[in-house]
C-alpha cells in the first residue's frame, strides 16, 4: 500500500471516531493538523436558503459560534443581526475574546494604543450584549505590556468586582509589578460566591493558599501548588471538596500535597497530573529498600491523564481508582530500576479493571528479547480495555504490539514517532489488517488469536524525535501515510 | 410497527423505536393508542427528506437519551460531529436544511444539534460577504449601516 493511493482521503477516513471521542481528541491534540469544519466547505447554495430556516434554529446555529464568529457573522444581514443582538445569552462566554488577547504584537506605540483602545471597547460591547453577565473571563495579557494593561486592568477589576464571573482563567502571570494587581485580584474572587471553573497558571506561596474563599468551585486548575504555610488549609478543602475536575501541573514537589489532594478527592470525575517529579524523599523518611506507597485513593475518578518529562515509574504514591475508564499517559514508562526493561506504568495504578480506554506512549526497550514480555504485562492488568491510543517509538514496538494486542481491544489508533527502515514492517502489517478487514490474526498455529479491530488509525513523523519532545508534536510537520478500517 | 406518511404521500413503514427517536412522534404513539394502526401524516416532510431522517434514527436507535440538564459541559461551543454524524449530513446544502427543519418539527434534538454545528462550521472563519455567497443571503444593509456596524464590530477582527 502505498502512501500516494491513500491521499488524498477524507478526514473521516483518516480519523474514523468521533471529534468528540477521547482518541481522536487526543490525536487532534498532538497533532493539530486537520479541522474539522474543513469537511463541508464544499457545500454550495445557489438558492436562498438561510430563509427556510426559522429564528429558533439559527439561534440554536448561533450557539456553536464563539463571540468573535459570532460578531462577523451577526454583519451579514439585518435578520442575523438582530437575532445575535437580541439574545444575550449567546454573548456570555467570552473566553474566545480573551484568549486572543496574549498574542498580540505590536510594532509600533500607536498600532499598541489603537489597540488597546479597540478592546476595551469589545470588553465593553461584549458586556453589554450579554446583559452585563459575562461568565467566561481569563486574564491573560498581565505579564507582558505595563502600559496596555493599566487601562484595560481597571476596566476588567471593575467588571470581576460589578458582575462576578462563574469561570475565571489567570495565565501568562509574571512575578514582579503585576503581582500586587493579581493579588487584588484574587482578593476580589475570594468573596465571589458565583464562581464555579478557575485556572491559575502560578500561585505564589501565600497569595492564593491565604484567600478565605467562600465559593464552591467544580473545576481547579493549579500550578505548583504549595501548602507550607497555608493558614487555611481547612477552609480551602472546603471550597475545594467539590471539585470534579482538577488539573494540576508539579502536584508533588511539596510536603502534605499528596494528603491534601486525597481530601479534596472525593468527588473527583477527571484529573490531569503534569510534570509529575519522582520520588520527594522528604516526604517520608523511609530508607532507600523500603517498599512503602502512600496510596490515594479517588473513588469517583472516570478520566485521568498523566503527563511527565521524566520517568513516571518510581512513584512514592498509588492512585486508586476502583471507577476509572479512561487513561492517558504521556511520558517515559520505563522503569529506571530495571534497566528499562519494564513498562510499569501500571504499578502506579491500582485498580485497573475497569478501563476500558488506554493513551499510551510506549517506550523503547534496548533488548528486544524482553519486549514482548514486557508488553504482555503491562497489557495484563488492562483485562478490559476495548480503545488503545499507542505512540510507538519505533518498528520493533509494532511488531510485538500486533502480536500481544488485548482480545478485547476493538479499536487501535497507532503513531509512528520516528522514521526508521524498518517502518515497512510496521505499514505491512496494518495492510494486512486492512485487508483482512479488521481482524488481526496472530500466526501461531495453536493459538489463533483474532482481535476484532473496529478502526485502525495509523500516522507517522518523519522527523526522528525522542520521548523528551513529546511536547512539541504539535508543530511537528506530520503526513497521514496509512490507514484502514474494519467494519 | 408504525406507520407515517410524507407530504407527497409516501408510506414507511418503520420499527417503532425508530419512530420514538422524534419526541413528537413518541408522544403521540403514547399518547394516542390507535396512532400505531393509522399512518401519521408528516405533512410538513417530504420522502427524501423523511428517508433520510429514518436513516438517523435507525443508526441511533439504540442510543441512551441525552442528558436533559443543559450543563456547563454539554453547553460549551464545541464543533464535535459523531463520525458517522458527519458522514450522514454531508449533504449539499438545501437538502442540510431540510433535514435540519425535520429535526426541528420532529423534534429530534441530537439530529438537530448535529444539523445546526454543520452550519455553524460553515460560518466560522469566514467574513461577512463570504457567507453572503455561501448561502446566498442578500446584504440589506444600507451602505450607512454597513460601515457602522462594520465599525461596531472593529475589536473581532483580525489584527
Amino acid at each position: 500500500m502505498r502512501a500516494e493511493q491513500l491521499l488524498p482521503c477524507k478526514i473521516n477516513d483518516v480519523f474514523p471516531f468521533s471529534p468528540s471521542h477521547p482518541l481522536q481528541q487526543h490525536i487532534c491534540a498532538l497533532f493539530e493538523v486537520f479541522s474539522i469544519s474543513t469537511i463541508m466547505m464544499s457545500l454550495n447554495g445557489h438558492k436562498s436558503l438561510d430563509k427556510m430556516l426559522p429564528d429558533e434554529v439559527l439561534l440554536m446555529i448561533f450557539s456553536n459560534l464563539t463571540v468573535i464568529e459570532l460578531a462577523r457573522a451577526q454583519q451579514t444581514c439585518k435578520r442575523w443581526y438582530s437575532i445575535a443582538r437580541e439574545h444575550s445569552t449567546l454573548w456570555k462566554d467570552a473566553t474566545a475574546f480573551f484568549s486572543r488577547l496574549d498574542n498580540y504584537s505590536y510594532n509600533t506605540s500607536s498600532e499598541q494604543s489603537k489597540r488597546v483602545k479597540l478592546n476595551i471597547r469589545g470588553f465593553q460591547k461584549l458586556q453589554e450584549l450579554s446583559k452585563w453577565k459575562l461568565d467566561g473571563i481569563s486574564l491573560l495579557p498581565f505579564g507582558d505590556n505595563p502600559d496596555w494593561n493599566n487601562s484595560f486592568r481597571e476596566v476588567i477589576f471593575k467588571a470581576l468586582q460589578d458582575y462576578p464571573p462563574t469561570r475565571l482563567s489567570i495565565k501568562s502571570l509574571m512575578l514582579g509589578y503585576a503581582e500586587k494587581h493579581i493579588i487584588q485580584c484574587l482578593e476580589l474572587l475570594a468573596k465571589n460566591r458565583s464562581l464555579k471553573h478557575l485556572a491559575l497558571d502560578f500561585v505564589s506561596r501565600s497569595t492564593f493558599w491565604n484567600l478565605e474563599l467562600t465559593c464552591s468551585l467544580e473545576s481547579l486548575e493549579l500550578e505548583c501548588p504549595s501548602l507550607s504555610g497555608c493558614r487555611n488549609k481547612e477552609g480551602l478543602i472546603q471550597a475545594f471538596k467539590g471539585l470534579k475536575r482538577l488539573r494540576l501541573i508539579s502536584p508533588f514537589e511539596r510536603p502534605g500535597n499528596l494528603e491534601f489532594l486525597e481530601k479534596i478527592g472525593q468527588n473527583l470525575e477527571s484529573l490531569r497530573l503534569e510534570e509529575i517529579s519522582p520520588y520527594q524523599a522528604t516526604v517520608q523518611n523511609l530508607g532507600p529498600d523500603v517498599e512503602q506507597k502512600t496510596i490515594i485513593c479517588f473513588p469517583k475518578l472516570l478520566n485521568l491523564t498523566v503527563w511527565s518529562r521524566s520517568h513516571i515509574s518510581n512513584t512514592s504514591y498509588q492512585l486508586n481508582c476502583p471507577r476509572l475508564q479512561s487513561l492517558t499517559i504521556i511520558g517515559d514508562l520505563s522503569n529506571s530500576k530495571n534497566d528499562g526493561q519494564e513498562i510499569s506504568v501500571p504499578e502506579m495504578l491500582i485498580s485497573t479493571e475497569t478501563t476500558s480506554h488506554i493513551s499510551v506512549s510506549l517506550p523503547r526497550v534496548e533488548k528486544q528479547f524482553f519486549y514482548k514480555a514486557c508488553l504482555q504485562r503491562f497489557f495484563g492488568k488492562f483485562r478490559h480495555v476495548k480503545e488503545l491510543c499507542l505512540y510507538l517509538e519505533s518498528h520493533a514496538t509494532l511488531e510485538d504490539l500486533v502480536d500481544t494486542l488485548p482480545e478485547t481491544v476493538s479499536m487501535l489508533a497507532v503513531n509512528v514517532l520516528c522514521y526508521e527502515q524498518g517502518n515497512k514492517v510496521l505499514f505491512n502489517r496494518l495492510s494486512r489488517i486492512h485487508r483482512d478487514g479488521g481482524t488481526v490474526k496472530k500466526s501461531r498455529k495453536d493459538d489463533d488469536l483474532v482481535c476484532k479491530l473496529d478502526a485502525i488509525c495509523v500516522r507517522e513523523q518523519t522527523n526522528s524525535v525522542t520521548y523528551n519532545d513529546l511536547t512539541i508534536f504539535g508543530r511537528a510537520n506530520l503526513r497521514a501515510l496509512a490507514f484502514g478500517r474494519g467494519k | 410497527m408504525v406507520q407515517l406518511s410524507t407530504s407527497d404521500n409516501e408510506i414507511f413503514n418503520v420499527d417503532r423505536d425508530v419512530a420514538e427517536r422524534s419526541v413528537l412522534l413518541k408522544t403521540m404513539l403514547d399518547d394516542l393508542p390507535e396512532a400505531e394502526e393509522n399512518p401519521i401524516p408528516l405533512s410538513n416532510v417530504s420522502s427524501n427528506v423523511l428517508k433520510k431522517v429514518l436513516e438517523y434514527c435507525a443508526h441511533h436507535r439504540g442510543d441512551p437519551a441525552p442528558p436533559t440538564d443543559e450543563s456547563e459541559e454539554s453547553r460549551k461551543r464545541t464543533t464535535d460531529i459523531g463520525d458517522w454524524d458527519s458522514k450522514f449530513i454531508n449533504v449539499d446544502q438545501e437538502m442540510l436544511f431540510e433535514i435540519i427543519l425535520a429535526a426541528n418539527y420532529l423534534d429530534i434534538k441530537p439530529l438537530l444539534d448535529v444539523g445546526c454545528k454543520t452550519v455553524a462550521n460553515m460560518i466560522k472563519g469566514k467574513t461577512p460577504e463570504e457567507i453572503r455567497k455561501l448561502f446566498n443571503i442578500q446584504n440589506d444593509f444600507t451602505q450607512e449601516e454597513e460601515e457602522q456596524i462594520k465599525k461596531e464590530n472593529e475589536w473581532a477582527e483580525d489584527r
